[in-house]
């Protein structure tokens, strides 16, 4: 089913390092392998499948990490300077593939490779200069602790951009990497960030500390289509402007989300113990745009969104700083799920987790964890390390995070992410965690009643959200016409069909923000790679990423019991909205619905006609019977 | 008046959409190190917000890339435009236009030795048509003479440094 025929939108070439022998190395990337997964997170997982040694510590030697980008990448189509990262996640051992956007993705195409992968460790710190075919591995032990903003400064100024952008971009960790955080990130750009899983500690194990990107190649497109891409993109832009995300987000950027998640009863109070905070007006997005902050844009590669933006806080203590406008997450995450009320505080914690190079999913869910203990008498200040760690603290939050970023005192501890930490501290702890998957924190949302954002990383193979949540609205290309309303085996069906799609997002690597339709979508691939998909083709490549990351993790020796979340999220919120509600009574049901609609067995185990039909003929032996 | 590119980089938002858009019109194909136009997003120094700057050719009417050519392959156009034009059959590559400009805003093709430069894209400019918020714009306007002010900007001489450098490299070998 060769449904790709020439290599449009493709480098054609792969990039090797290995650390452990200094040696780099480039190969041919397969056109048939772009043809089943197209490129992104889908490529790197069935390349890491092939690459990788099963049950391997993820911080050792013989794990690798892979940079993929996709056909659309660095080309006219909005948000395209995404690239996915794909490894193992060092909170669970799991696979794990995430993306960045920015222009990283765009650049590592402009220097003639499609994907990276690196492999080894290196004995002392070292950075990665890719510059077409000039490829080199270099000394970094001067960029040793410092954080990420520096780090790429130095570098970009080295190559020839003294603080300013034009051609160049570095993707680097922060301290946390370094110090093997297990939740440690990789930024790019100045606060783009590929978060989940812990893979900036991949980095840090192997002693790469950046990878710098730039040259002057073309992406191959045929003459011929040019004129047909151009509309084609045009099209995907008014798309994705006129989408319910692209107006809110297009306009006000992520953090426009807040007022109406927050009506919802979805925005996560002080670890979900409550789900009401006074100052909420605060929170708006007019509020923080006009009064809390000023602003200028600085988006990604091609993006046509009032999103990103470089802002500096105009009132209250932290007045003067100058940072990354906030995502909504983030918002939620570092204020009132840590009782923090004040905007600019967010900024202030925001730029400083970014620079260790923390993600702030774990980071928000450990220290709401903390502060909840600490203002229950199950930890003292003695405890840790002297910070006093009440609800709404800015300053203590602060001392928290350096703490984790350099694993010193409790922060060792700390480093070890949410479930790791609680399990250790015992007592209560086990009982007020938030996390899913036996290991990873979830998005930093209430997700208890946002029934298909809980139930979705729930199940996920991928460390984070691996399809999309369907409540309170439908979606038209899945033909899901009714939101899922309640936690019930609809929501379950509904999941498995999401999960196609938005793994087939993943493998084109654009922003997941500028969503056009599904036909459009592959209109536009066909287009650039002479390709002949059509919609039910990008279904089944999305749903072949699907039971190829969940083949990864039963080889990994997942269980039905990876498939779960912790007590706390299995609690009904007290207060707020959504009172008494739960998916805990229901999830069984909707868990079994969901395999059956995924075409599993009662143990979420894919079967062997599906496995054979989505050609992953290649993992049936790691079926465990 | 001449129909030129008029820049406002108040407007820009950094996407550089324009580099792309502009290669594929000229070149066809995804390639911003051959883009006629640049976005440089100044991050620090001088002001505490971040900052885009926008940077093509001017068109000038006493352009410096026409006069330091030795054999007169640059002349201005005489259609609406007014631009500034290279006739690459008459030049023979040495590069004096490259230094000349001030802007940095004349580019050297590795490849096929000759210089290139913004020449409006016939009175259509891609630029235009691919930026999301009107931070460029193709309008009648004065003829443009270059202002000493203009060549302190850091812009200008980020890319005239960068492309003399390039062009030092390249007639060297």
């Amino acid at each position: 089913m060769s449904k790709s025929k020439t290599h449009g939108g493709y480098m054609g070439k792969i990039l090797r390092v290995d650390l452990t022998h200094r040696k780099i190395s480039q190969e041919t990337l397969h056109p048939e392998l772009c043809s089943e997964y197209i490129g992104g997170s889908g490529l790197g997982i069935r390349l890491f499948y092939d690459e990788i040694k099963p049950r391997i510590n993820p911080f050792s030697s013989d794990n690798k990490i892979l940079f993929v980008t996709g056909p659309l990448t660095g080309t006219l189509v909005p948000g395209s300077g995404t690239y996915s990262v794909v490894s193992r996640n060092t909170l669970t051992g799991l696979a794990a593939t995430c993306q960045s956007n920015g222009f990283w993705g765009a650049r590592l195409k402009h220097a003639g490779y499609d994907a990276i992968i690196v492999q080894g460790s290196s004995d002392k710190l070292v950075y990665l200069n890719v510059n077409d075919e000039k490829v080199t591995i270099e000394e970094a032990s001067d960029l040793a602790g410092k954080g990420t903003f520096e780090t790429e400064r130095i570098l970009k100024k080295r190559y020839g951009e003294d603080c300013l952008d034009s051609k160049i971009s570095v993707a680097t960790i922060g301290p946390a990497g370094e110090n093997l955080v297990r939740f440690a990130c990789i930024l790019n750009d100045a606060g783009h960030v590929a978060a989940t899983g812990g893979l900036g500690a991949i980095l840090g194990a192997k002693k790469l500390k950046a990878i710098v990107v730039h040259g002057r190649q073309s992406i191959p497109i045929d003459a011929r289509t040019v004129e047909e891409f151009v509309d084609l993109v045009n099209r995907w832009k008014t798309e994705a402007l006129g989408s319910g995300i692209g107006k809110v987000i297009g306009t006000n950027g992520s953090i426009g989300l807040f007022s109406n998640y927050q009506k919802r009863g979805w925005v996560p109070v002080k670890n979900l113990t409550t789900n009401l905070f006074p100052g909420e007006e605060k929170f708006e997005a007019f509020y923080i745009r006009n009064k809390a902050h000023r602003g200028i844009p600085m988006v990604c590669h091609t993006c046509t969104y009032n999103h990103c933006r470089a802002v500096q806080v105009k009132k209250g203590p932290y007045k003067g700083i100058v940072g990354e406008e906030i995502e909504y997450e983030i918002l939620a995450g570092f204020g009132p799920n840590w009782g923090i009320y004040d905007p600019g505080a967010v900024t202030m914690l925001n730029k400083l987790n970014d620079d260790l190079g923390m993600d702030a999913k774990e980071a928000s869910f450990l220290l709401s964890m903390l502060m909840e203990g600490y203002a229950k008498g199950y930890i003292g200040k003695e405890d840790l390390d002297g910070i006093d760690l009440t609800w709404g603290s800015p300053e203590a939050a602060a001392a928290a995070l350096q703490t984790v970023s350099q694993r010193r005192g409790i922060g060792d501890l700390l480093a070890e992410g949410v479930k790791r930490a609680a399990d250790t501290l015992g007592g209560e702890f086990p009982n007020i965690a938030v996390y899913v998957k036996k290991g990873n924190a979830p998005h930093i949302h209430d997700p208890r009643t946002r029934w298909g954002t809980l139930f979705n990383q729930v199940v996920s193979d991928m460390g984070s959200q691996e399809g999309l949540d369907l409540t309170a609205r439908g979606s038209a290309e899945l033909g899901i016409d009714k939101p899922t309303s309640e936690p019930d085996e609809y929501l379950g069906r509904a999941n498995a069909k999401t999960e196609w799609f938005r793994q087939f997002q993943e493998c084109l690597t654009y922003c997941y923000f500028q969503s056009c339709s599904l036909k459009t979508m592959v209109e536009v691939l066909n287009c650039l790679t002479g390709s002949d998909y059509d919609v039910a083709d990008a279904l089944t490549i999305g749903r072949r990423v699907v039971n190829l990351l969940r083949m990864f993790n039963i080889r990994e020796g997942m269980t039905l019991e990876h498939d779960s979340f912790s007590r706390r999220l299995a609690t009904p919120p007290v207060d707020g909205p959504n009172i008494g509600k739960s998916l805990a009574p229901s999830f069984e049901k909707v868990r079994n619905a969901y395999y059956e609609a995924s075409g599993w067995d009662e143990e979420g185990r894919p079967k062997k006609e599906l496995l054979k039909s989505l050609h992953l003929d290649f993992t049936l032996g790691d079926l465990r019977e | 008046m001449p129909k030129q590119l008029k820049l406002i980089p108040e407007n820009c938002i950094g996407c550089k959409s324009c580099e792309l858009a502009c290669s594929l019109k000229n070149d066809g194909e995804l390639n911003p190190s051959l883009s006629r136009i640049n976005v440089i997003t100044f991050k620090e120094g001088g002001y505490s917000l971040p900052y885009h700057f926008l940077s093509t050719c001017r068109q000038c009417a006493d352009a410096p890339c026409m006069t330091s050519c030795p054999v007169d392959a640059i002349s201005q156009i005489n259609d609406s435009t007014k631009k500034i034009s290279i006739d690459l059959e008459i030049c023979i590559g040495c590069g004096k236009c490259v230094t000349a400009c001030p802007f940095g805003v004349m580019f050297f093709d590795k490849a096929g030795k000759k210089p290139f430069k913004c020449e409006l894209c016939d009175g259509n400019p891609a630029c235009v048509d691919i930026c999301p918020v009107e931070a460029i714009v193709f309008r009648n306007q004065r003829y443009y003479y270059a202002k000493k002010d203009d060549l302190n900007m850091r812009g200008y001489k980020f890319m005239s440094d960068k492309n003399r450098k390039n062009i030092k490299k390249q007639t060297s070998n």
